[in-house]
């Protein structure tokens, strides 16, 4: 009769089996990777398609390749567990790194989330910077109508997305503020039966904001987003006005709007000029001073009057790479006191290179986020697939135009040549240089930015500031994990 | 990164330039990896490569604007060469990958819209 420890041991293998498993392991095989040389050439950063990576050096990484690592080693042991390399103990490592570049590009089953509408080009400022070319106020041929407008709406619940976002732009949208509450109110009433997730977002510079504003804003759990450069001096030199008071108006409404709303309801961006980049630490300073607890370092785009006015060859993607490093710093030295403080794009590209989850930043998607992510409704009723392509038509180059919403339908919007073929194009997987670029996962791709600095929507990426920037920040960011534990708590804290 | 960064304003204005010849065997590295070396140094001064008639060598071309000092000429060209060395290993992984990148891809792209039966 069969005791129970000889049955047991029927269903256990002796240790020779998994001895032999050991041995055989030694012959493990490569996972697909890209490598780059790193910092002072001594280390290289290793990355994998889902954004796994690890820091090697030469003589290890050519012992990767060629398959003499020495099993169950520490690095072995690490490369297996980041998918660089499997054996028969780790044979789940390809399902796992799939599952891993299906999340990172999820958002493309509910694409278009994000619906701007530029109700007006109208402005009052005059900054020479502005990427969007701004008309004087009183051209009210520059204004959107409702029927446009209603047009663009029906369009919009056309998405797919749960999620939809209506950002009003211009030029200075409160200038046609009565359009922005016909289609608030349009898209609630249809937004009865769809059930969608609805938010609205306004992107002001406040000069007209008003209680009548607030109050509709307040009733509609409107989002207000403002532009804050800097200090006094720095933002008025950055956004002038008639009557050079931009600052001051900007900073009392902020409150204004804070305490209507709430700090969840108040946000603001910051555009580098060259008069930005001796001033990291005050520019933070003053993002603190008005209540923020974050701030997004943005260099200037190659749009509009940034390139009539040559503000945007003021500096290269070089030196704005040592103004975001100081301020950083500068952010980081904060948090080490207690002051919790974040630098937006940080956060998203930390988030790419610590997590397979994907952002919702458009300019960092591949396939781009061009109609996938964003759509833009001109206020003609011309349709773009980024904001940045409309910016582009006020300097006279129509190469992204969709359509019309007066004309074309939801098929000829989104199934337009145009569209696809740049989309085509804008996959990095397959990109040159892109395809075997260790900072490809944490990267995305811009056609607009190279059509417009390049005339080629794929680019030339040795001339690419795009590029230029991606890698930089990337690379600093893996540096800065990994020289000290304080500050690589703090960094992960963000994401 | 790992190459010197000179500024593109200075490079923009120096007027005074001088080429350097690099010379390399086409028995050492392959054609393929030389071209796509100097495709990343586009921006660096790379400035031309050629064949030689014999197909021994590749002759590549670098033209450096007098505001480059001999230091970080020579910092260039060694970076380079590394480029060269590591472009070949890249070559390597991909020919030993390849196989299985496609397997990831077709599994991560699996049963969605995007991928049509052949039916």
């Amino acid at each position: 009769m069969m005791t129970e420890a000889s049955f047991l041991a029927k269903r256990f293998q002796p240790l020779s089996v998994y001895q032999a498993r050991l041995e055989h392991t030694h012959q493990y095989q490569l996972l697909p990777f890209n490598f780059a040389r790193f910092s002072t050439g001594a280390k290289y950063l290793v990355s994998n398609d889902a954004g796994d990576y690890c820091l090697l050096g030469r003589e290890e990484l050519v012992k990767l390749v060629d398959g003499d690592l020495v099993f169950d080693s520490d690095i072995y042991r690490t490369l297996r567990a980041k998918h660089f390399l499997y054996d028969d103990t780790s044979d789940v490592a390809i399902d796992l790194l799939a599952l891993k570049i299906r999340t990172k590009h999820a958002p493309l089953r509910n694409f278009t989330s994000l619906h701007i509408f530029v109700v007006t080009l109208r402005c009052d400022y005059s900054c020479p910077y502005c990427q969007v070319s701004r008309q004087t106020e009183d051209k009210s041929q520059y204004d959107m109508n409702e029927e446009t407008a209603s047009r663009a709406l029906a369009l919009v619940f056309r998405s797919p997305s749960p999620q939809i976002k209506i950002e009003f732009q211009g030029g200075e949208p409160l200038l046609n503020f009565d359009l922005i509450k016909f289609i608030v109110q349009r898209a609630n009433e249809i937004n009865q039966s769809e059930k969608r997730d609805l938010q609205f977002v306004i992107a002001t510079n406040l000069s007209f904001i008003s209680e009548e504003i607030l109050d509709f804003c307040e009733a509609h759990r409107i989002c207000i987003s403002t532009s804050l450069d800097g200090p006094i001096d720095l933002h008025n030199k950055n956004r002038p006005r008639p009557n050079k008071d931009g600052y001051q108006r900007t900073r009392a409404a902020i409150d204004r709007v804070r305490q209507r709303l709430g700090p969840d309801y108040i946000a603001a961006l910051m555009t580098t000029t060259e008069s930005s980049l001796a001033n990291p630490q005050q520019i933070v300073d003053e993002y603190l001073d008005a209540g923020f607890n974050s701030i997004f370092l943005r260099p200037l785009s190659p749009y509009g009057f940034a390139v009539r006015t040559r503000q945007v060859e003021k500096y290269d993607m070089e030196r704005f790479f040592d103004f975001y490093k100081e301020a950083l710093a500068y952010i980081i030295e904060l948090n080490l006191h207690g002051v919790p403080f974040r630098e937006e794009y940080t956060t998203l590209m930390l988030r790419k290179l610590v997590s397979p989850y994907p952002t919702s930043y458009v300019d960092l998607q591949t396939p781009a986020g061009a109609a996938i992510s964003v759509i833009v409704f001109n206020y003609d009723g011309n349709v773009y697939p980024t904001d940045e392509s409309r910016m582009l038509v006020e300097m006279g180059d129509t190469t992204f135009c969709l359509g019309n919403v007066k004309t074309s339908t939801y098929e000829d919007i989104f199934l337009n040549p145009t569209l696809l073929q740049c989309l085509e194009e804008s996959l990095t997987y397959s990109a040159p240089e892109c395809y075997e670029c260790a900072f490809q996962p944490y990267c995305g791709s811009d056609p607009t930015y190279h059509h417009a600095t390049q005339r080629d929507w794929v680019g030339h990426k040795a001339f690419s500031g795009f590029c230029t920037r991606t890698k930089l920040v990337t690379a600093h960011l893996i540096e800065l994990l990994e020289a000290d534990d304080d500050t690589a708590t703090i960094l992960l804290g963000w994401v | 990164m790992s190459e010197s960064r000179i500024p593109l304003s200075r490079v923009a204005n120096a007027k005074v330039t001088r080429d350097r010849i690099e010379s390399v065997c086409l028995r050492t590295y392959s054609l393929e990896v030389i071209k796509k070396t100097c495709y990343r140094y586009a921006s660096r001064h790379f400035s031309k490569l050629r064949v030689t008639e014999d197909k021994a060598a590749a002759s590549i071309t670098f033209n450096f604007p007098s505001t480059v000092s001999p230091a970080q000429e020579q910092q260039i060209i060694d970076s380079f060469h590394q480029d060269l060395l590591d472009q070949e290993l890249r070559e390597l992984v991909f020919k030993k990958t390849e196989v299985i990148r496609n397997l990831i891809f077709a599994n991560a792209f699996a049963n969605t819209a995007l991928v049509k039966d052949d039916d």
